[in-house]
């Protein structure tokens, strides 16, 4: 009976108030740790199509969403946390490759891409990609091959630049033939470079002036995109911004008027999630992230106009190990805490019925990336006997004591991880020694590996490359930050990892990286994501064209929506 | 009174000081990372996380003296934290903050917002705590003085964070209406629409200091109601309403007055909150995000304004004491 009414006790929990609270922390190579969403609600994706556009499209009016955090900086080149959400409405990228839907490729400042060998791009500029008028001196020109140039030096002289794991590891030279070709070969076969040099977090491009020049590029933005922040005062890292339309923009609507249809974008900052749902509710925002079913659920209750989109999130809470320390150093400890956390249990109580789903070493969002659920049941089955005989077998006693860090915070879902992980893992045998540490603290810890485990915050990844680099050596970055991947004991799992990366063949990469998660889970794998949900974002009903399906490929496709009010 | 005065300042000075080194001591051995790792973000490399570290001057000793275990026991260090920190108390800019923006330009910015709320705030406390506190004395033991005090006492218990929520929540819920919440609206721009956005958080605030001040306003009539003085003028035939107007509320708002000068630093501290809930991008709002990124520069500075706001308060209250009652004396 007792434990009965403690699971009721964290049933009831989950109808109080929950609050989203951003913090800053994506880093390079998509690695990211934030608030679900980056902190801001505005972010399309979802379904599989666009959502239905009665009637004509209206260009003109402005369009409101909220950020919960500082922005920090919006230097594309650095910026993470909620700078990749507006970077597509204000810059170029040459090509998006939609990691959702990867037979969608965004055409942007390169109108084509050829493949002359696997290790060879070319790419051919599109011709009229206009930067917008400014006041920052920057002339209205076509954006051209230097362009590509001068961002890659940048990238090359900024240690900091998110897209240094990728350069340093993947690119081998770039180059600029002439003015509407820029090439770039890797070293070796990479089956994420398309997905790498588009993404909206570190591949938007600004206009070589700002690097020749050495024009700021933390607090004003410019470029060819469908916006731009072109008045003065319009955005504050603490606060706000608004961008406005680009009258330069290249794309054409069918009627052969220039995009964007929306005339003005502003982004307002609202720390709290009551306040955040109150403006949305009161019409001052255009769109409201719910925190799950049962919110959106009664926010269509309220306005059944309202437009919801029911997305996948690439993000989630994990339980890491470091094999470098005892216990974990035990292959057995580490297969006795994969079979001690029943994930179905984390889906039911966290976020409810069809509010998401266990998870493998791949998150279940990425397809068939991941592996099946039926597989994962004999890879991973929750098994708490097994995890004591285990324990018994690497220990000679039924329970082992664990000391486990983690960051006290009340984003998303994360404080209803932790009562539900703590319980279960005692059943296995597992006598967690909590140390809770503030956020800033944590993540110094988390990064330097200086802990022995610890339940980890939303981590969100949009392809299959990270989830598997936190098994390789030099772990999720290339650069040894957060290193504890089980590849540095075991070398075929280091060759399973790369192999799935060089692997380019769509077919074949997939059989890679599902090859790749058998190999790591026969060795016991250190880092255990728990499980994913489903966002629901909800928008007003005058919110039209809004692109789903594509992931943060869909931000470049922001500039075809359109609002149906006068 | 000018000497006074001049003692009350010069122990403010010292206090001030006094006040800076706690601050930045305690900012500095409060446990989590240093404000460079914050900054640095995940993809921290060693060399960007040293740069930051230079930038915000965190490699530079704490302090002006350091005293070590071995030869030369004392040195001096030219370029510290703690002096260049006090330097740029006193220039126009404060300093940098975390985004290299001038903390004074920010709090330029962000003043009027938490002025104009405490104005408010104090307008609702007085509204709401003197007259309840006259009515509440004058009815002593009545059931409207135990529903009086009742409200008080609970005006006193409810955390601001929680009724400044329930105060969005309620009316959005039941009548679909909320206040402007997505950017702080001048008075000069729009006189309603920031009446609107001002008035709900003021009286969030002002709940909980109105509800010292009728407890306070209270007790002091109870006690001045038993004076000679107000029986005489009673035994004068005087009205009951000239004898509570004119003779007990003066002489009872001496010690409210003392309070409510006291209560706007509370006050300040309350707007770090409200601020927040209502998305007013005041001082308040500021401060706690500077909190949240352990931004030593804001944090110190605001710490020591404030402090100072308060000392002044304190002062600015003893004269008024003795502006209003004459028969006090600063010696």
């Amino acid at each position: 009976m007792a434990t009965k009414s403690y699971w009721d006790r964290i049933r009831r929990q989950r109808l109080t108030r929950r609050k989203m609270l951003a913090v800053t922390g994506v880093s390079a190579a998509g690695l990211a740790i934030a608030a679900a969403c980056g902190g801001g609600d505005d972010d399309p994706d979802g379904g599989a199509t666009p959502t239905e556009a009665s009637g004509a499209p209206r260009f003109g009016g402005r369009y409101t969403y909220a950020i919960a955090a500082d922005w920090g900086t919006i230097d594309p080149v650095t910026s993470v946390g909620l700078g990749p959400g507006i970077f597509p409405r204000i810059y170029n990228v040459l090509v998006d490759r939609s990691r959702l839907q990867p037979d969608f490729t965004y055409f942007d400042l390169a109108e084509k891409v050829e493949q002359p060998d696997e290790e060879t791009y070319l790419f051919t500029i599109r011709p009229g990609v206009k930067i917008a008028p400014n006041t920052l001196g920057i002339e209205e020109r076509d954006m051209d091959a230097a362009d590509a140039m001068a961002w890659f030096d940048r990238i090359e002289a900024d240690e900091s630049a998110l897209q240094r794991s990728f350069t340093t590891q993947w690119l081998d030279s770039v180059s600029a033939p002439d003015a509407m070709t820029f090439e770039l070969k890797t070293a070796g076969p990479y089956a994420y470079t398309l997905f790498r040099i588009g993404a909206p977090l570190g591949g938007t491009m600004p206009p070589r002036e700002f690097f020749e020049q050495d024009i700021s590029l933390t607090d004003q933005g410019v470029g060819a995109g469908p916006w731009a922040v072109i008045e003065p005062g319009s955005y504050s890292n603490t606060g706000g911004m608004v961008v406005q339309r680009n009258p330069n923009y290249y794309r054409k609507a069918e009627n052969g008027d220039t995009l964007p249809y929306i005339d003005t974008v502003e982004a307002v900052r609202i720390s709290d999630r009551q306040p955040r749902r109150a403006a949305f509710i009161d019409g001052q925002i255009d769109n409201y992230g719910a925190e799950d079913r049962e919110e959106a659920d009664g926010l269509l209750s309220e306005n059944p106009d309202f437009f919801v989109t029911e997305n996948p999130a690439n993000t989630f809470i994990s339980f890491t190990m470091n094999p470098t320390r005892e216990p974990w150093t035990d292959d057995r400890i580490r297969k006795a805490a994969l079979f001690a956390l029943n994930r179905q249990e984390f889906v039911d109580l966290v976020v409810g019925e069809g509010g998401g789903r266990p998870n493998g070493l791949v998150h279940w969002p990425l397809g068939d990336f991941a592996l099946s659920p039926e597989e994962l049941e004999e890879l991973q089955p929750y098994d708490p006997a097994e995890s004591r005989r285990l324990i018994q077998a690497a220990t000679g006693s039924d329970s082992i004591d664990i000391p486990v860090i983690y960051p006290v915070s009340d984003i998303q879902f994360h404080d209803k991880h932790l009562p539900i992980f703590l319980k279960q893992m005692a059943d296995a045998g597992f006598n967690v020694q909590e140390e809770p540490q503030d956020f800033t603290t944590w993540l110094g810890n988390y990064t330097t590996v200086s802990y022995d485990a610890s339940l980890s915050l939303n981590q969100i990844y949009e392809t299959a490359e990270i989830p598997l680099d936190w098994h390789a050596a030099l772990g999720p970055q290339g650069d040894g930050n957060f290193a504890i991947g089980i590849g540095s004991i075991f070398p075929e799992v280091e060759e399973a990892i790369l192999a799935s990366k060089r692997e380019t063949d769509a077919e074949a990469q997939i059989e890679a990286v599902l090859s790749a998660q058998r190999v790591i889970y026969d060795k016991g794998p250190a880092f255990l994501p728990i499980m994913s949900w489903t966002g629901f974002t909800m928008y007003q009903p005058y919110v039209k064209n809004i692109p789903q399906g594509l992931g943060g490929t869909g931000l470049f496709l922001t500039n075809e929506m359109w609002l149906d009010k006068a | 009174m000018r000497d006074y005065v001049i003692r009350r300042l010069l122990q403010g000075g010292v206090l001030l000081v006094v006040l800076s080194v706690a601050v930045f001591i305690l900012l500095r051995i409060a446990p989590g990372a240093d404000p460079a790792i914050i900054k640095c973000g995940l993809g921290c490399t060693e060399e960007r996380l040293e740069a930051i570290r230079e930038d915000l001057g965190l490699n530079n000793p704490y302090f002006p003296i350091s005293i070590e275990s071995s030869a030369p026991v004392v040195s001096f260090n030219g370029t510290n934290q703690y002096w260049t920190w006090i330097q740029e108390l006193f220039s126009g800019s404060l300093g940098l903050d975390w985004n290299q923006e001038p903390v004074g330009d920010e709090l330029k910015a962000r003043l009027p917002a938490t002025v104009e709320l405490l104005i408010i705030t104090i307008i609702v406390t007085v509204l709401l705590g003197v007259p309840f506190g006259i009515i509440s004395a004058v009815y002593r033991n009545s059931p409207t003085d135990y529903g009086v005090r009742l409200g008080a006492i609970l005006g006193l218990a409810i955390p601001n964070f929680w009724l400044a929520t329930l105060v969005i929540l309620i009316p959005i819920q039941m009548w679909g209406y909320a206040p402007p919440l997505i950017k702080t609206i001048s008075f000069f721009d729009n006189p309603w629409d920031n009446l609107r956005q001002f008035v709900p958080p003021a009286l969030v605030l002002g709940a909980v200091s109105a509800a010292g001040v009728m407890r306070l306003t209270r007790s002091s009539m109870l006690e001045v109601m038993r004076q000679d003085f107000i029986r005489t003028a009673r035994s004068k035939g005087l009205k009951e309403r000239i004898v509570i107007g004119r003779h007990a509320l003066k002489n009872s708002v001496i010690p409210v007055v003392t309070v409510l000068g006291l209560q706007i630093a509370g006050l300040l501290g309350g707007a770090v909150i409200v601020e927040t809930v209502f998305n007013i991008q005041g001082v308040g709002f500021y401060f706690l995000g500077a909190l949240v990124r352990k931004d030593y520069q804001v944090v110190q500075t605001l710490t020591v304004y404030i402090g100072a706001i308060v000392i002044m308060l304190n002062l600015m209250v003893d004269i008024l004491y003795a502006w209003l009652d004459p028969r006090i004396r600063y010696s």
